[in-house]
């Protein structure tokens, strides 16, 4: 995948494609994958008339980056600095309602069927909030309200790193209260439309992890999974054994989506994925068979409540161990092991799609 | 692996929905790293830094996603999709 982007370092990329020339299979994806981005190019989306308002947070961060700048595409007269996909999150966001949520400091609830659809419609916002997990009491998910929608179709919405850049969302219309205490949550007056159109795949479903992860392997020479858990050991911990193992199991709609969006929330909780049975501290049946639904990972111990908000939003728990080794010295008390095993079965409303929103 | 088609003109309304579809049923923090290489154009290193991520998940999520949108916009030649 870096190969292809060309963001490898050279060294690496005489490999890769060293590689390449005499791999039929592996050159085959990257061709694949090179394809996927010229029509994302080729069939650009064109977003509907700008709307004010934009995710601040994340418009800076881009405009930072890509400052003084050549854009690849939208430099034309007239043209907004900011791009039309984000005029279409805008878009979106103007074609939903408003329900500004809070969550609660502690002890949230499995969400009920009838939160579910509201989140879903609140995640297409502000999904973005993955660097707020050092909050998780403050956090704020802002739908926005619009009297009009600007465009037949529904549009993917680009997610705002809210809590990332330290900011959030600032639609029109409305002051976001930080930090203020508003109602769990506010009713909806009507029923929210999903992010996708009808007839779209249900989000967050893909290929399984797995074959992704193999796939990772061939294509990046390298594995992207091997470079994802290695940069998160290098900024956390290693070959530490904790004195503290949870292990859960969490009954979800979509076994697949459910286990990517943990693998994103342990590493952005600054902890790491380990194989259960070879992992070095000791998984918590460390006899039991490679297990594709259970999930084990590594967390800094303060980020073990965060990590359960997030499982507890993502579906229901049950089969709950919580064990802590005593008079652990106190190096090993700081990292906390969190098996996970995950259970297909319905947890949103009769006939609706799945939802993973991305936790806040 | 199949053969890319000629880039179909910007304004062909069954292209783009095509488009906004395979790209609306991707998860969404995928889409986002998606979007700021695409679109942005922005290197692994400047979206981490955008969006707060390590490096790795950068790479990680836009490999998801580029694989989930590979079978919708490279192995169907029509967007046979769209019409439900």
């Amino acid at each position: 995948m870096a190969y292809v982007d060309g963001q490898l370092p050279a060294g690496r990329a005489a490999d890769v494609g060293a590689h390449l020339d005499g791999c039929d299979d592996c050159r085959a994806l990257a061709d694949d994958l090179r394809r996927v981005s010229a029509r994302l190019h080729d069939w650009r989306v064109e977003a509907p008339p700008a709307e004010p308002g934009l995710p601040r947070a994340l418009r800076e961060a881009v405009d930072h980056v890509v400052d003084g700048r050549h854009r690849s595409w939208g430099a034309g007269p007239g043209r907004a600095s900011w791009p039309r996909w984000s005029l279409a999150a805008a878009s979106l966001a103007a074609a939903v309602l408003v329900v500004l949520f809070v969550r609660p400091d502690a002890g949230p609830s499995p969400l009920a069927p009838d939160e579910t659809a509201t989140r879903a419609v609140a995640n297409a916002d502000t999904s973005g909030t993955g660097g707020t997990s050092g909050r998780a009491g403050e956090r704020s998910e802002r739908i926005a309200r619009s009297e009009k929608s600007t465009g037949p179709v529904p549009v993917p919405v680009p997610p705002a790193p809210l809590a990332t850049a330290g900011v959030l969302v600032d639609l029109p219309g409305e002051p976001v209260a930080l930090g203020a205490p508003p109602p769990r949550q506010v009713a909806a007056p009507e029923s929210p439309a999903p992010p996708s159109a009808p007839g779209a795949a249900p989000p967050g479903v893909g290929p399984p992890l797995p074959d992704l992860a193999r796939q990772a392997r061939a294509a990046d020479a390298g594995g992207v999974a091997a470079a994802n858990l290695a940069e998160n050991r290098r900024e956390s911990f290693e070959d530490v054994r904790p004195a503290r193992t949870v292990t859960l199991t969490v009954t979800v709609d979509d076994v697949p989506a459910a286990r990517r969006a943990l693998e994103s929330r342990a590493a952005e909780l600054g902890g790491r994925v380990v194989p259960g049975p070879a992992d070095p501290v000791g998984a918590a049946a460390p006899d039991a068979p490679p297990d594709a639904n259970r999930l084990s990972m590594l967390l800094p111990a303060d980020r073990v409540e965060a990590a359960l908000e997030s499982l507890r939003a993502l579906g229901v728990l049950s089969d709950l161990g919580d064990a802590t080794e005593p008079d652990a010295p106190a190096a090993r008390r700081q990292v906390v092991l969190l098996t996970v095993l995950l259970r297909t079965g319905h947890v949103s409303g009769a006939g609706q799609a799945p939802v993973y929103r991305h936790f806040p | 692996m199949a053969e890319l088609d000629p880039p179909a003109p910007e304004a062909d309304p069954d292209r783009v929905l095509w488009v906004r579809r395979a790209l609306a049923a991707l998860d969404p923090t995928d889409r986002e790293v998606l979007m700021l290489r695409e679109y942005e154009q922005l290197s692994y290193d400047e979206i981490a830094g955008a969006i707060g991520v390590p490096t790795g998940t950068v790479r990680s999520r836009l490999f998801r996603a580029r694989m989930a949108l590979r079978e919708k916009l490279v192995g169907q030649p029509q967007p046979s999709i769209v019409r439900t």
